[in-house]
């Protein structure tokens, strides 16, 4: 927790720098406050390293006459004393540097073109249907100054990190009953599963001329940080083809014919890949970038990602830099080998997620560098909320539904809270919530709330609270404990009011985002 | 050359970059000679080298420069113990509507140097409940306040921990303004959210 500090060579006025990252570099990010004794003056959000010196610089040189070597040592020991080990020297450039040198580096890079891979992925023992994207990149020079070459590895990492897309592409091509080919394309978002780590996405077609339609071809592009965990085509039994291309897999469906008016939905279940950037330098000036996207395998409790790096060049690289991105739904628990600096750093970036850096000089042909993590969830939060509204779109109720993990044991807790918007209707109101079949209830608070529970079809759990309304503008709530060894189920529940139900659905909204919350 | 002589120099050849360069080149132009004077501790300079760089900019119209220009001169003029140059300094920056964050920064520390008498009221108080509506609350009537950042801890200190909208009567120029406050203990988590609406017959 970061701490208010007095201005040196005053006693009225203080400053506080919250970062956003426990890692020092121009990149850091954060916040700077300027307090007096009466309190709080300003505050300001910077984005980078420079703004933050600017920022205390500004506030310093207000009260005092400007000073910047004292400014420097001052952020230096503040940073070395919220645990960032900082380099004077870097902040001295910075406050006497008018501006960043990021038209100088760009300078640096006389040319970047693609290369093929398929050595490296032999090496790596890459899946089959996983890829690896490399890029050759040409230095001028590779500067001599520590700063420079430190911001160019950071620019060159930073310019090839992999980008996690929202959206896929999807290619549709069917042959009308004139003999006509048609094509069409779009790009269809891709939606959370049942469990943090997964993903979904449908694609499909549906036949909307009067005749039907012939060599129908559905091509789903998906990219590599995404593994393919199933697929399903409703009752069809076919078998999509799968290409390898340069930045997509295309997963190919051929159906020889559509009937007017019928329809294919194809489901894909998918997990995330941890996304690395590999950065290896020659001596020449030449340097090798590769994207490799690495899976995630579920074991026991806890997850595991066990990642190769093999230096198959004929010759010592004289540095290997790697950066892993792990998806943000992660959290480290241990690295093997353990990431100690200056040669592996475990970055914690506020509100982004955590990735971890290895940096290694003299890598010899062919060394084997390899990685191990153990990973769990971060701490996540469901956060569901309906609103009821009645046939003239009157509001008559709200409803959430919040659930957390919970911190010393197996399991999670449901908070429900009703929230009577009208007050015109004394009926009760049920709140039917699935929950998976092996897990149980432990505690519940108030302890005589109203639950029922009964087992589904599906041998899934269906959990009612029934509770009377609350009064006008008043909230009604109830928390329950859960015991069980696998994810909750993240999905909504099921409104009655007295024996009336949902009968539509007019807006529906979901989606998955780091945010500085309250708990409930 | 004699520190008048460097003053008048600076000057020229501010002029001649302003006829041939940009404002931002301008402004980076005398800062960095004005650092170099200020480091010398010659702000009675830094202040005739400000007021050049406010007027120049106010003939041009570039309303972020004289705002950070004004920032500078009521610094300075607070650095110099002279108080009622830096209040006409102040005046004018409210006269003239300017504003920005080392602005706002340097007119709060120089509100509370002056300790000038309390101008603002809370009026209204709004705390956001779990769906993220907004409740009136009771708020104390005739609690006067000196700046917004003492409002935040007012409410930082008197009122339970929440998420709060405070409409604020600023009494000197009987503006209203909405301040949103947060003084919940925030934590990260990876938040999995679902928003619906449906109809029930």
């Amino acid at each position: 927790m970061a701490e208010q500090k007095t201005i040196w060579g005053s006693t009225r006025y203080f400053i506080k720098i919250e970062p956003y990252t426990n890692v020092f570099g121009t990149s850091m990010s954060g916040m700077v406050s300027f307090y007096d004794t009466h309190g709080l003056i300003n505050e300001l959000e910077c984005k980078n390293l420079q703004e933050i010196v600017k920022a205390v610089n500004d506030f310093w040189s207000t009260i005092l006459a400007p000073h910047e070597t004292r400014v420097a040592r001052w952020i230096e020991e503040y940073l070395t004393e919220t645990g960032v080990t900082a380099d004077y020297n870097l902040l001295l450039r910075l406050l006497r540097a008018e501006e960043l040198l990021a038209e100088d580096l760009e300078d640096l890079i006389a040319s970047t073109k693609e290369v093929e891979t398929e050595t490296f992925e032999e090496a790596f023992e890459t899946d089959e249907y996983n890829k690896i994207i490399g890029h050759e990149i040409t230095i001028t020079k590779l500067p001599e100054d520590e700063y420079l070459r430190k911001e160019l590895l950071q620019k060159l990492i930073d310019d090839n990190r992999y980008m996690v897309p929202k959206k896929v592409k999807s290619r549709n091509q069917f042959k009308l009953a004139n003999g006509e080919v048609k094509t069409t394309e779009k790009e269809n978002p891709l939606g959370f599963g049942e469990t943090l780590k997964d993903v979904t996405f449908t694609s499909g077609i549906k036949n909307v001329h009067d005749d039907k339609i012939t060599e129908v071809e559905i091509i789903d592009e998906m990219p590599y940080c995404f593994e393919i965990e199933n697929i399903s085509i409703q009752d069809l039994e076919i078998d999509p083809k799968k290409e390898k291309k340069d930045k997509v897999l295309e997963i190919i469906w051929e159906i020889p014919e559509l009937l007017p008016q019928e329809e294919v939905k194809i489901d894909y279940q998918l997990s995330k890949r941890i996304n690395r950037t590999i950065l290896e330098i020659m001596e020449n000036e030449v340097i090798a970038v590769l994207n490799t996207f690495e899976n995630i395998n579920l074991t026991g409790l806890e997850f595991a990602a066990r990642l190769k790096y093999l230096n198959i060049h004929n010759r010592q690289l004289q540095e290997l830099h790697i950066v892993d991105d792990l998806p943000p739904e992660f959290t480290i628990i241990k690295t093997k080998p353990e990431a100690l600096p200056p040669t592996g750093i475990v970055e914690k970036v506020k509100l982004k997620g955590i990735n971890v850096r290895w940096a290694q000089k003299n890598v010899r042909a062919g060394q084997t560098v390899d990685k191990e993590y153990v990973l769990d969830y971060f701490p996540y939060l469901f956060r569901g909320k309906k609103v009821v509204q009645d046939k003239d779109g009157r509001t008559l109720f709200k409803l959430a539904k919040f659930i957390k993990s919970s911190e010393r044991e197996m399991g999670y807790t449901i908070m429900y809270v009703i929230k009577n918007i009208r007050g015109d209707i004394d009926e009760f109101i049920s709140l039917a919530d699935k929950i998976p079949g092996d897990h149980t209830i432990v505690k519940k608070y108030p302890e005589n709330a109203q639950i029922m529970e009964q087992t589904d079809d599906t041998g899934n759990k269906i959990l009612t609270w029934i509770a009377e309304p609350p009064v006008a503008g008043k909230l009604n709530t109830v928390e329950v404990q859960i015991s069980g060894d696998t994810p909750p189920t993240f999905d909504l529940f099921q409104v009655y009011v007295g024996d009336k139900t949902e009968v539509d659905v007019l807006e529906k909204e979901s989606s998955v985002t780091r945010e500085m919350v309250k708990t409930p | 050359m004699s520190t008048e002589d460097k003053v008048q120099h600076v000057m020229r050849e501010g002029r001649e970059i302003l006829s041939t360069k940009t404002a931002d080149d301008f402004l980076k132009f005398m800062e960095r000679n004005i650092i170099e004077l200020e480091k010398e501790d010659k702000l009675v300079e830094s202040v005739i080298l400000w007021n050049f760089v406010a007027e120049a900019m106010e003939n041009m119209e570039e309303v972020d420069i004289v705002a950070y220009a004004y920032s500078k001169l009521i610094s300075r003029y607070l650095l110099l113990e002279d108080l009622p140059k830096a209040e006409e300094i102040y005046n004018l920056s409210i006269e003239k509507e300017l504003t920005s964050f080392h602005l706002d920064t340097v007119r709060t520390i120089f509100e509370r140097r002056k300790h000038s008498p309390s101008n603002r009221e809370i009026i209204k108080i709004h705390r956001m409940d779990i769906f993220g509506d907004l409740d009136i609350i009771p708020a104390s009537p005739s609690t006067y306040f000196e700046s917004a950042a003492l409002v935040r801890r007012y409410i930082h200190n008197n009122l339970p921990k929440g998420t709060y909208s405070v409409t604020v009567l600023n009494h000197k120029n009987k503006s209203k303004e909405d301040i949103e406050i947060s003084t919940e203990d925030l934590v990260e988590y990876e938040v999995i959210s679902m928003e619906e609406i449906v109809r029930i017959d």
